[in-house]
């Protein structure tokens, strides 16, 4: 239970947000994405910056919601910013050591790409705690109907999608169980030594395979015995067309975009 | 309603020694609850996925509501006929959200939106769970999300219900809010197949079967089978507790009228004993 | 005082709107040598504070001490916890991944300083312990098994170890009566060897057969700590917490209602039918 929170799941609520169209959100997430990897200056981050604060005090949830997942990453965020500062090869560095170059460009680089990263993952839990999940996959659905015409089911990769995420949480809380009973068999997550941390992996690794694939396997069978035969010879859902508010956001983000790029 | 003859299986085709099913014969009557009991790895979940055409007949006879089991052709039709709901709560939800979930089983056969609607609250109304329509799954007790878990196959409107263990993973609560709807399906008229190895969960049955070793050892009324000491010692049961204070009283020479299958019965039938002595 | 749970409370996602209180001020101790049992409804805590006494959580506020030791301190050795207590978690078969089921069981035994036969003497001990023949299984993959049997070796891998506390979760959920009456008999002999038992479980019958204490959780607050018998004796206030008592308790329950004297201190089947004997026989006499 105490995961639930931190993976940015769907959770009911009647904001506005909630109520705007699965399609609508969906296409705007994609547009605003596209937004965040096209800007590349202060203006652009703040008012994207802005956009994103926005948009998660409109979730109807206290602020810090959509924030949760991101702040558990933050040892990962301290890496990628560390590879891009140190890593990147530039001509004026400003401190220098064998393959290590510390430079003002790598710092800028990396500070953009875990920026990126940042928002990027925001704005994703924000679609994800407004929309139920069929909802995304329907939205996705329409995403790849071209992908119909190449013979490559669309339907199914949407369905896909949309079990592997309600999966998350259980897959979370089983691998955080199977690390603490290794742990009390005496596995060393905790240990300094780099090679007994890595070696510590395997009996993480194997267990949540085998029981990933064990429910793979059981909720396979689950969908068979309730009558699945691949997506595409289901109800169709009610092809309602987008309302005014649902376009008017879409064109909002656009603008958003437009003006980043322009920026 | 249905009819197992002689079914034979094994899940590995090259080696036919090492069976799952040894030749099962298995049936149940319209309205029936019949409740299965057996060991772990006796073959039960195997004959359970057999009724809805999970698994293809390899040997033997199977009937389900007049549908032949060996006609591939009508195994979509079989498996309308006959749901499940599965052991582990976890691993049968497709959404999470609770009514998107119960939706599931109806899309798949193109039911109309409208009719879905309706079919999915009701389905949740059934099972008692009206008002957690919008709710994650994830966020239920085990009992309720095998609550949950049911009306999706209720949905579909099925002429059978089988439970595959359903109960096992659940706390006692759980247990006995899934116990308190087979119950009230049951009632009302339907046929349910309940797979299990509590022994108390055999108890309100029509008939209890006793499975060994991918073969039915015996069937009969839980009375009959319950209260049978040898019997339950060949299917690797224990005997219900009120049951096994008979037959110690018995050794220690002291005969109750009846052998209780319960532990009211068994209260009520010490008391008896009790009044008649010392009168 | 072997193991001392003392002021002990545990807050999930402190300051979120998520705040979950988990425990709420837990003291008790585990002297040596207890079957003790644990109990209360899903979600009361019961599963947290066997994570705590293991370490693998730490408390918001309050002590956990081992042999006098804060096992949360800052200089406190670890690995003295870690081979005090073995802890077997819930469907502990789900942790199985090595190649062998010996390697498997020696798991544990991996950083110890142990000399290799002696590793190999305490895994031969540890599998036959749950019932294999060491000599037919060990070259095995542990994954080739059945779900209870995987169980058992899982066990076996704790029990390598041979911890003074042994701790478990719901050991026997899923099991068959075969399966569970073996366990059961399993954890009387390895306690009747001086091992520490800790064990928490939904099923009031292997709960009432088999330990001598039992705490009672209800929504993160210790509510009841005492003898097995003690605690079965309230009936109505053990189903009200939703976790009831064992059926022979049951039994002997209707046994007074229906107005005959036997006592309320019942919890196990040998005793309710030397009770229910003794009523019989008397009657005999009269």
């Amino acid at each position: 239970m105490k995961l639930t929170n931190m993976t940015g799941l769907y959770v009911p609520a009647k904001s506005p947000l909630h109520r705007l169209d699965a399609r609508a959100k969906f296409f705007g997430f994609l547009i605003l994405v596209a937004a965040v990897i096209l800007t590349d200056t202060l203006y652009g981050y703040a008012i994207i910056v802005a956009v994103t604060i926005a948009l998660a005090t409109m979730c109807g949830m206290p602020l810090g919601t959509a924030f949760a997942s991101v702040r558990r990453l933050w040892s990962v965020f301290i890496i990628i910013f560390i590879m891009n500062a140190f890593f990147f090869a530039t001509e004026e560095p400003i401190w220098h050591w064998w393959i290590i170059t510390l430079s003002k460009a790598g710092m800028l680089q990396g500070f953009s790409v875990v920026f990126r990263i940042l928002i990027i993952m925001v704005l994703s839990n924000i679609l994800t705690l407004t929309t139920p999940p069929m909802e995304i996959t329907g939205a996705i659905q329409l995403m790849l109907k071209p992908l119909n015409l190449l013979r490559i089911p669309a339907d199914d990769i949407a369905m896909i999608i949309s079990v592997a995420i309600q999966f998350i949480p259980t897959l979370l809380e089983e691998t955080d169980t199977i690390k603490k009973a290794q742990i009390a068999r005496g596995a060393r997550f905790e240990s300094k030594k780099l090679r007994e941390r890595a070696a510590a992996f395997l009996p993480l690794l194997v267990p949540i395979f085998l029981s990933a694939f064990k429910r793979a396997d059981e909720l396979a069978m689950a969908m068979e015995a309730r009558g699945y035969r691949g997506a595409k010879n289901r109800t169709k859902k009610k092809s309602v067309p987008m309302n005014g508010k649902a376009w008017l956001a879409l064109v909002l983000c656009t603008a958003i975009c437009a003006a980043e790029i322009i920026i | 309603m249905i009819n197992a003859r002689n079914i034979k299986f094994s899940y590995d085709f090259s080696d036919g020694r090492h069976r799952s099913l040894n030749g099962t014969t298995f049936s149940v009557k319209k309205g029936e609850l019949a409740v299965i009991l057996g060991h772990n790895g006796c073959g039960k979940s195997t004959l359970m996925k057999h009724l809805n055409g999970l698994i293809e007949l390899q040997q033997g006879e199977l009937t389900v509501n007049g549908i032949d089991a060996s006609d591939i052709e009508e195994v979509w039709k079989m498996r309308r006929c006959a749901g499940i709901v599965f052991q582990n709560p976890d691993n049968q939800f497709v959404s999470s959200v609770v009514e998107e979930d119960v939706a599931f089983g109806l899309e798949n056969y193109e039911v109309p939106r409208e009719e879905i609607e309706e079919r999915v609250s009701s389905a949740l109304k059934t099972v008692g769970m009206e008002g957690f329509e919008k709710r994650s799954p994830h966020m239920l007790s085990g009992g309720q999300k095998q609550r949950v878990a049911l009306a999706g196959v209720l949905a579909l409107e099925p002429e059978i219900l089988i439970f595959d263990e359903a109960t096992s993973m659940l706390d006692p609560q759980g247990r006995a809010e899934v116990l308190e709807t087979v119950k009230r399906l049951h009632s009302e008229g339907k046929t349910i197949i309940m797979v299990t190895h509590y022994i108390e969960e055999a108890v309100f049955a029509d008939t209890v079967w006793f499975m060994h070793d991918g073969e039915m050892l015996a069937h009969g009324t839980p009375r009959e089978m319950l209260t049978d000491p040898e019997l339950l010692a060949d299917t690797g049961l224990d005997a219900p507790l009120a049951v096994k204070l008979y037959y110690d009283l018995l050794d220690a020479g002291i005969k109750l009228d009846h052998c209780p299958l319960t532990n009211e019965e068994a209260a009520e039938e010490i008391c008896r004993l009790k009044s008649v002595m010392s009168r | 005082m072997p193991i001392e749970v003392r002021d002990v409370s545990l807050t999930y996602s402190e300051g979120t709107p998520f705040e979950t209180c988990a425990l709420k001020n837990v003291s008790f101790t585990i002297e040596d040598g207890e079957f003790l049992g644990i109990m209360g409804h899903t979600g009361c805590g019961k599963s947290t504070m066997l994570q705590l006494i293991d370490g693998l959580i730490k408390p918001t506020e309050g002590k956990i001490l081992l042999d006098g030791e804060d096992i949360n301190a800052r200089d406190y050795d670890r690995t003295k916890l870690r081979s005090a207590v073995g802890y077997v978690f819930q469907y502990p078969e789900c942790q199985l991944f090595e190649t062998t089921v010996e390697k498997d069981v020696a798991f544990g035994l991996k950083h110890s300083s142990l000399p290799k036969d002696e590793v190999a003497e305490r895994v031969k001990w540890a599998l036959e312990s749950v019932g294999f023949d060491y000599e037919k299984v060990r070259k095995k993959s542990p994954l080739g098994f059945s779900g209870g049997e995987k169980r058992r070796i899982a066990i076996a891998g704790i029990l390598a170890t041979k911890p003074r506390f042994l701790i478990l979760d719901e050991p026997i959920a899923g099991l068959d009566p075969l399966g569970r009456d073996a366990f059961m008999k399993l954890l009387k002999t390895l306690n009747g060897q001086g091992t520490t038992i800790i064990m928490v479980s939904h099923n009031a019958d292997s709960i009432g057969e088999c330990t001598r204490r039992v705490l009672v959780f209800d929504h993160g607050v210790l509510v009841e700590n005492g003898g097995t018998s003690e605690i079965f004796s309230d009936v109505e206030k053990m189903r009200s917490r939703h976790i009831g008592v064992s059926q022979s308790r049951e039994i002997a329950h209707l046994l007074k209602e229906k107005g005959l004297d036997i006592t309320d201190k019942i919890s196990r089947y040998d005793e309710l039918k030397d009770a229910v004997l003794e009523i019989l026989k008397g009657g005999e006499q009269l």
